[in-house]
């Protein structure tokens, strides 16, 4: 509540908080909102949290985001959480773990230097087989890697 | 039917009868097009496992039923879908509120199905890893080698050429696989050694499995890179069987090793104590043969040094399936004498990194014949050879030394793989 204060509303849009303040630019990257050239971005980082200590959080405004694109993030930030605004009011709120895909393809690098994913020109696959602790599996290798170990490309 | 023919079945509820009219009829089904609520496919799919693949085409063609056609046989049991199903409505009510219409609940569903199988190609039989056999299949495989043991010389594969393609060094795999398909009637092309290829001037292997798949109806691979027989089942229309990646699969070993236990142990596969004692951290043979028990009911007894312990994933995977196992360190009188089986291995120096740990663990172990005086009658010693230290030259005169036997079964397994991956069972 308090970060609200200190950031503007938006009428229509998206907003993204509880951010890690260490992944705000890697989501702001994902979601390559350095693209987006119509709309309004404010991207405002360690905002004071009850829950988190410090937060990240990201507003566009009139702009939604499809399940893909959110997916993109799911990784990185698993515990933000996705607001859809209408009339300024928050429409619709979304856990952002919960579009991680079963399956993710060209997003993460295989942490294994003996994969075949990263001896030859093609993209990585992984099956997500821990939603909650994020936690992926090398489709080719078969090496499983955590949350705290995910490189993404 | 037509081997290798794609049909395609009206709605339900004709649908499960013309299926299983078709399956009493004996044709064996590759390839399953359906276009059906996917609410029922789990149901369909377990019901009819004999089917190796399918492709859930839902009328919106969304990607999640496009990631399904790369399924399997073996998905979720009814009580496993329902609790799926419950959790995926809550999930729905809880989170995706704003999301209606059956496009987004038919892919999600889709997705869930996918989620357990294993994903292999679809268009071929590729035997990359031993997860894709299921219980029956496994049977099936050593049936047909057995067949073959009675009668190797079998003109199966007249006309058909078969790559082998050994980035990476090997002696029994290539030669047995050579072998069986020469006792078939096939004819071989390939290399041993991959500096004499285009590989060394740096070709990618996608091209090089590309150009290969031109010439052969059927690739035999061994590589060094982790997953590379996946990734070359996935760009070529041939079949391709892999013959080790890495410290990743090695499923041809694993067959033969279970038609070895079964052969040594009366016909029998069920309820076998087995000690497997060595490098059991980077051994990809272990790792494969504890998949492939799986379905038998084994007890494993593990026995390693500290640094090559069983690692945590193989024994979850004892763990979710209730298969009893014990670690020890100690390779005493007590595990000999209480198992059917003993799996010896190598310490693999090319898997270390650290030489000074390698040295520390390489004689480890030493079987010798006076460690068996107290054995169990139906007691063999199997190794996926080539073995150094670990057995003592005394042992192979021993009733129960089994290896080059084992080594021997190879060829039989391989034949049967073959003739798997071809789709010519029917043949044998």
């Amino acid at each position: 509540m308090e970060s609200k204060k200190e950031v503007a509303a938006i009428e229509n849009g998206t907003t993204i908080d509880h951010i890690p303040p260490k992944q705000l630019f890697k989501v702001a990257h994902l979601l390559e909102l350095e693209r987006i050239e119509n709309s309004t971005v404010i991207i405002g980082n360690n905002f004071s949290s009850r829950k988190m200590g410090r937060k990240g959080m990201i507003k566009i405004d009139g702009r939604h985001f499809s399940e893909s694109e959110i997916s993109r993030i799911a990784l990185v930030a698993p515990d933000a959480v996705l607001n859809r605004i209408e009339g300024y009011k928050v429409r619709h709120k979304y856990r952002v773990r919960d579009f991680l895909p079963d399956r993710i393809s060209g997003l993460v690098r295989c942490n294994n230097p003996r994969c075949i994913t990263n001896n030859e020109p093609m993209d990585t696959q992984f099956f997500v087989i821990d939603k909650e602790k994020c936690q992926l599996r090398c489709c080719y290798c078969e090496r499983k890697i955590g949350q705290d170990d995910l490189i993404i490309i | 039917m037509r081997p290798g023919c794609a049909i395609r079945l009206p709605l339900l509820p004709h649908f499960s009868q013309s299926l299983g009219q078709i399956i009493q009829q004996g044709s064996r089904i590759n390839l399953l097009r359906l276009a059906d609520d996917s609410a029922s496919t789990a149901a369909f799919m377990r019901e009819y496992w004999r089917i190796n693949s399918a492709v859930l085409a839902d009328k919106s063609g969304s990607t999640a039923a496009r990631l399904c056609a790369r399924g399997c046989a073996g998905c979720y049991t009814r009580e496993e879908k329902n609790e799926k199903k419950e959790s995926f409505c809550k999930e729905r009510r809880g989170f995706a509120a704003g999301r209606r219409g059956g496009r987004f609940r038919q892919s999600r569903m889709v997705s869930y199905i996918c989620g357990k199988v294993n994903m292999f190609d679809m268009e071929n039989k590729s035997l990359v890893s031993i997860d894709q056999y299921g219980r029956d299949d496994l049977i099936r495989i050593l049936d047909n080698a057995a067949r073959f043991e009675r009668n190797p010389n079998r003109c199966l594969l007249e006309g058909k050429i078969a790559a082998t393609l050994f980035f990476e060094p090997s002696t029994r795999t290539r030669l047995s696989f050579e072998t069986a398909v020469l006792r078939l009637g096939g004819r071989v092309i390939g290399f041993q050694d991959a500096a004499t290829t285009s590989s060394s001037k740096g070709e990618s292997l996608k091209d090089t499995i590309r150009m290969v798949s031109n010439y052969a109806d059927l690739i035999v691979m061994r590589h060094y890179l982790e997953g590379a027989a996946r990734y070359a089942s996935e760009i070529t229309e041939a079949p391709v069987i892999n013959a080790g990646d890495g410290a990743n699969q090695h499923p041809s070993q694993t067959l033969l090793d279970l038609y070895s236990i079964r052969k040594t142990q009366g016909g029998r596969l069920e309820d076998i104590t087995i000690a497997v004692v060595g490098d059991l951290k980077y051994g990809r043979t272990v790792h494969s043969l504890v998949a492939g028990m799986s379905h038998f009911r084994p007890r494993f007894l593990f026995v390693s040094p500290d640094e090559l312990r069983m690692p945590d994933e193989q024994k979850h995977f004892c763990d979710g399936l209730g298969i009893s196992y014990e670690e020890q360190t100690d390779f005493t009188a007590e595990v000999i004498n209480c198992c059917d089986i003993i799996y010896m291995t190598r310490v693999q120096r090319e898997r270390f990194t650290d030489m000074e740990e390698y040295e520390r663990v390489k004689n480890v172990y030493v079987l010798r014949s006076d460690m068996l005086s107290g054995c169990k009658p139906n007691l063999h010693i199997l190794h996926p050879l080539p073995r150094v230290t670990e057995i003592a030259h005394s042992v192979d005169d021993c009733p129960q030394a089994y290896y080059f036997e084992q080594a021997r079964n190879g060829l039989f397994t391989r034949q049967a793989i073959i003739c798997e991956v071809l789709g010519i069972n029917h043949l044998i």
